[in-house]
């Protein structure tokens, strides 16, 4: 069974013939979800990147005579701090763009990890078959079996809540997804007939896997890869906001949140803003991935 | 049927085994269980008289044979926090999880499986691309986010429901909700796909070519054949379901295993966080299982693969 992606789909009507430009614009409307995606994660990028040219104020600078402000349309807001401050007084705003390093960071590396690990396995698996794709099978339902959530947290209680060992942590339980995929794809491609043709002149078994089975798998990782960035983002976020990901001072999302979360009942900003943050991130990052689907792969659901 | 019943329970039960030797081994990532269970003062002699009170001292495979030994007897140790019986403690807040649990996934189903089936049949209309659209948001949204932005609206603002806590149905509606919000996506995007997958097949042509109602080409053949697809999505569900758990009663300090797993793990109590991710991680195999089995009770084709 195929899963569906979440592209939206338009049905062109026949046209005529139309001028090149006519067309150029008529692909972009087609691909317009992800170039919205694609907007906002050069936003969150170069927030990311150049904090310090985005940011009004210094994310760490504690003012404890301005703490809690409102937002700047809110009564009591001031100019100063557009979205308000935290509790010892920081400027809200500035946390937020700053925030986006870890996430992005932690996303991007975590997903790195993961993707080496879990497309090595379902390579394996594939290329070899038998008592390998024994092991990585079953090594896969081991894993699926838990939910992640759990087994992050206690390695990350005993380990120490670093953010290598963050990365470590999600790299290492959630490879599993594309290790399926890409095993069910080296399968099919091994018996194709260039395949077995590069085996029978004489290449040898990395040869024929990285020259001619992997080009044509990448497009999935790619597309998977991508996903997963949005994916890992919410994970670190949980992490952070249960006081195990991204430790303070340094500006989380996740961890605003749970700093947050305290003041809920009539400091809404302090929870509503790093979630929209969250939110717009992953939101992005999908677009983008269902966009670059849609460029690369169509017939792909994932 | 019978091979395939026993070749999936052999499976499960190499996947059981699996997670007795992950949760077994959780002990002893640093190296030497006292680091985890002392703390950093103590001195040398206090872990090596643990050592040898707890038997660390033994080869691995003793210690594991000890473990299981003890652990199918039901005795997974005493919590070092509350001096009562890890499996007592994960048993008492089994009720709360499975409430929460099959609200959730009733909820998510309820919305889902029609949503999903109908974007699939008007396949291409403004339903179609809203749904779509909204299982697009509904993946990207930080769950336990939504959970605090429920609660502040609809119990800090317009008090109708309590802000947390647990007993009345009313306590269970917002968590139900944030929880079923998490695993609708998901199902709305397989079963759209399942159902178009079906409804592109040939007897679909020939019901409707034969001059049945829409409605019984839906019902009775598309419906039926789509609930294959339904149910294997429903039974990878509870994997998501136990992890959704995890979040949705921590937000809500919902009193169930999930919520006593997180705490147990801040507070380094490893007998009970041992026992809670053996029984949530049962709780997984054993519904995936049903499903599998349900499926191929339902589906005669998959038996013989």
């Amino acid at each position: 069974m195929q899963e569906t992606s979440t592209r939206l789909e338009t049905f062109d009507l026949p046209t005529p013939p139309s001028s090149g430009l006519h067309r150029v614009f008529r692909r972009l409307w087609r691909l317009r979800f992800g170039i919205i995606g694609a907007v906002i994660i050069a936003l969150a990028l170069s927030a990311a990147i150049i904090p310090q040219a985005l940011a009004p104020q210094d994310p760490y600078a504690q003012q404890l005579s301005r703490r809690l402000l409102p937002p700047v349309w809110s009564p009591g807001g001031q100019a100063e701090y557009l979205l308000g401050t935290d509790h010892v007084g920081r400027d809200y705003l500035s946390r937020i763009i700053y925030g986006s390093r870890a996430a992005l960071l932690c996303g991007f590396l975590a997903t790195l990890l993961s993707c080496a690990v879990g497309v090595s396995l379902g390579v394996a698996a594939g290329y070899y078959g038998g008592v390998v794709d024994s092991v990585v099978s079953n090594l896969v339902n081991v894993m699926l079996a838990f939910p992640f959530i759990l087994l992050a947290l206690v390695v990350i209680a005993v380990m120490g809540p670093s953010f290598v060992n963050l990365i470590v942590v999600l790299g290492l339980t959630t490879w599993t997804v594309y290790t399926r995929v890409v095993r069910a794809e080296v399968l099919v491609y091994r018996e194709r007939d260039f395949v077995h043709a590069a085996i029978s002149l004489g290449g040898t078994d990395l040869r024929v896997i990285l020259r001619h089975i992997l080009p044509n798998v990448v497009n999935t990782i790619v597309v998977l890869a991508s996903l997963e960035v949005a994916r890992n983002i919410l994970r670190e976020a949980f992490l952070s906001f249960l006081g195990l990901g991204i430790q303070p001072p340094t500006p989380s999302w996740g961890g605003m949140l749970s700093e947050g979360r305290i003041y809920m009942l009539n400091k809404w900003w302090l929870a509503t803003f790093p979630g929209l943050a969250i939110f717009g991130a992953t939101l992005g990052i999908n677009l983008l991935g269902d966009g670059l689907r849609d460029l690369l792969d169509p017939h792909l659901d994932t | 049927m019978r091979t395939y019943l026993i070749r999936r329970l052999l499976q499960a039960l190499l996947v059981c085994w699996g997670i007795s030797l992950i949760t077994f081994m959780m002990l002893w990532l640093k190296g030497d269980p006292t680091l985890l269970l002392l703390p950093i003062e103590a001195t040398e002699q206090e872990r090596q008289d643990m050592r040898q009170a707890m038997g660390f001292d033994d080869p691995l495979i003793v210690q594991y044979g000890r473990f299981m030994k003890r652990a199918v007897q039901g005795d997974f140790g005493r919590s070092f926090f509350i001096d009562e019986p890890a499996l007592n403690l994960i048993l008492e807040r089994m009720p709360a999880t499975l409430q929460l649990a099959l609200a959730g996934l009733g909820i998510s189903l309820i919305l889902a499986i029609p949503l999903g089936a109908l974007s699939a049949i008007k396949r291409g209309s403004l339903l179609d691309n809203a749904v779509t659209v909204f299982a697009l948001m509904g993946q990207a949204l930080p769950i336990f986010w939504l959970g605090i932005m429920l609660i502040i609206v609809f119990a800090v603002y317009l008090h109708v429901v309590p802000v947390s806590g647990y007993g009345t149905p009313r306590h269970l509606i917002l968590p139900a909700v944030t929880l079923g919000w998490y695993l609708a996506p998901v199902t709305m995007r397989l079963t759209r796909s399942g159902m178009l997958d079906v409804l592109k097949q040939d007897y679909i042509r020939t019901a409707r070519s034969k001059g049945l109602r829409e409605q019984r080409v839906i019902f009775k053949h598309a419906l039926k054949n789509a609930s294959i697809s339904i149910i294997t999505v429903v039974g990878l569900q509870f994997g998501q379901l136990m992890s959704g758990s995890v979040i949705t009663e921590t937000v809500f300090a919902w009193p169930g295993v999930a919520s006593l797993a997180v705490t147990s793990i801040r507070n380094s109590d490893f007998p009970v966080v041992q026992t809670a991710v053996v029984f949530l991680a049962l709780i997984i195999v054993l519904a995936n299982l049903c499903a599998d089995l349900l499926i191929g009770f339902l589906d005669p084709r998959i038996r013989y693969e």
